[in-house]
């Protein structure tokens, strides 16, 4: 089995990053060094949460009724 | 063959013992008459079919639903003869059985724990989406479990599952589900969500499900709830009292996480969103550099042509002063010795006088002073 990615990834904090940069390159306001910034972070997560859900899987551990 | 002779007691204990050894637990099944409670706390009955009737005794901590006359029920525990009351069926646990049963047991016990809150909407939380750890109650051996399982492989990644293996059906169901609730709740690093499901069945094979003790463990979770029990018509009253209700094993899966494959194509998107937004960035900055460009060359346009005007207005100043401008009128310049002849003594007879006209040169004598 393949390692799990979970603990290496908050796919939820990523994601809801990747949202902010999003909204923030949208608004009239930010400047050109700053997009670049954003833009760059953007890519770097965007590639990130690809490859974990590409490669990560589940972990099951199982405990019987006593 | 001697008669054997025993004390009241002694008859008593015998019949006991042989009891405990032909039947040490058993269950019947009949029709329930004359049910009372005493003193809020002993329950006494009769079990009866066309032909026979015994008398049975619980507890009420023993009622896993209101019981009324009529109902046909299934009871486990052991036959007892009391020193002093006589025959009595010491009942462990009960159970309704046959559809009309089961449906009458599940509306008395929802109506009170309707009447107690336990299914208002209220009460519902959400369940985060997706979840990182998973508390799943069901059996290992079970289909449910075979397709939570796959389905949620393959729609989400990177979950911590525990599964909690308890029986679904029978006599034990409703304490090992609610051992299970009960570990999860307790545990230091608790599941996000509880999952507790199984597939479809009969009314009996589902009863667990609608028991007391399972309902008020599912709405007492601390841990949100997700209850999928896989059938189609009356909804089990944990389903009611949990969190989130789901209608098969499989259908659970798909409302706990997001589809990885959905996932990857809105982050295609994503991809495609971020290149134009900032090429739309640069856009943007390009046109404003652009029209600060514009503005410069004509404020400097602006300035060249101020200045041109006013150099050609000096011109036509400079050209009406010009002296030459004046000899065109009719005037001529008149010099003696290349100095000018402002009045008439500088003259004399035979002076000779350069005069310059507009358009040529002269030579003069004075013949004559006037």
């Amino acid at each position: 089995m393949k390692k799990t990615a979970s603990n290496e990834i908050n796919y939820k904090d990523l994601k809801a990053e990747l949202d902010s940069i999003l909204i923030s390159l949208q608004s009239d306001t930010i400047d050109v060094d700053e997009s670049l910034i954003r833009y760059e972070r953007g890519r770097q997560i965007i590639n990130l949460l690809t490859d974990y859900l590409k490669n990560a899987e589940n972990s099951v551990t199982k405990i019987n009724a006593k | 063959m001697e008669l054997v002779e025993l004390s009241v007691s002694q008859f008593v204990d015998s019949i006991n013992q042989t009891f405990e050894f032909a039947y040490p637990i058993i269950s019947v099944v009949g029709e329930v008459a004359n049910f009372k409670i005493s003193k809020g706390t002993w329950v006494y009955f009769d079990l009866k079919d066309d032909n026979s009737s015994i008398r049975c005794f619980t507890s009420v901590y023993k009622l896993t639903f209101p019981v009324e006359d009529g109902m046909i029920i299934k009871v486990v525990g052991q036959p007892k003869l009391h020193n002093s009351y006589g025959f009595s069926f010491n009942v462990q646990s009960i159970q309704p059985v046959g559809e009309g049963t089961i449906k009458k047991a599940i509306d008395l016990l929802e109506k009170k724990l309707l009447a107690e809150g336990l299914f208002d909407d209220k009460r519902k939380r959400s369940i985060p989406y997706p979840p990182k750890k998973i508390g799943l109650i069901t059996s290992s051996e079970s289909a449910a479990y075979a397709d939570f399982i796959k389905i949620i492989n393959s729609r989400w990644v990177g979950l911590e599952i525990v599964l909690y293996s308890v029986l679904v059906q029978g006599d034990k169901a409703p304490g090992e589900i609610c051992a299970a609730i009960k570990y999860f709740n307790e545990l230091a690093e608790a599941p996000e969500v509880l999952v507790i499901t199984r597939g479809g069945g009969s009314s009996e094979d589902l009863w667990a499900f609608s028991t007391e003790e399972v309902t008020r463990a599912v709405a007492a979770s601390r841990v949100p709830t997700l209850v999928a029990i896989g059938h189609e018509i009356d909804l089990s009253l944990a389903e009611k009292a949990a969190d989130k209700r789901a209608s098969t094993p499989s259908n659970a899966a798909e409302i706990l996480v997001p589809d990885k494959k959905d996932s990857i194509n809105n982050l295609v998107q994503n991809y495609d969103q971020i290149q134009y937004l900032l090429k739309n960035i640069f856009i943007q900055y390009k046109k404003e550099i652009s029209q600060i460009a514009d503005n410069l060359e004509k404020e400097v346009r602006d300035k060249i042509q101020k200045a041109s005007t006013s150099i050609a207005g000096n011109s036509s100043l400079l050209e009406a002063l010009n002296p030459k401008q004046i000899l065109k009128r009719g005037y001529s310049i008149i010099k003696l010795n290349d100095e000018l002849v402002k009045k008439s003594s500088q003259l004399k007879k035979g002076s000779v006088l350069d005069i310059q006209f507009y358009d040529t040169e002269a030579r003069a004598i004075i013949n004559e002073l006037k």
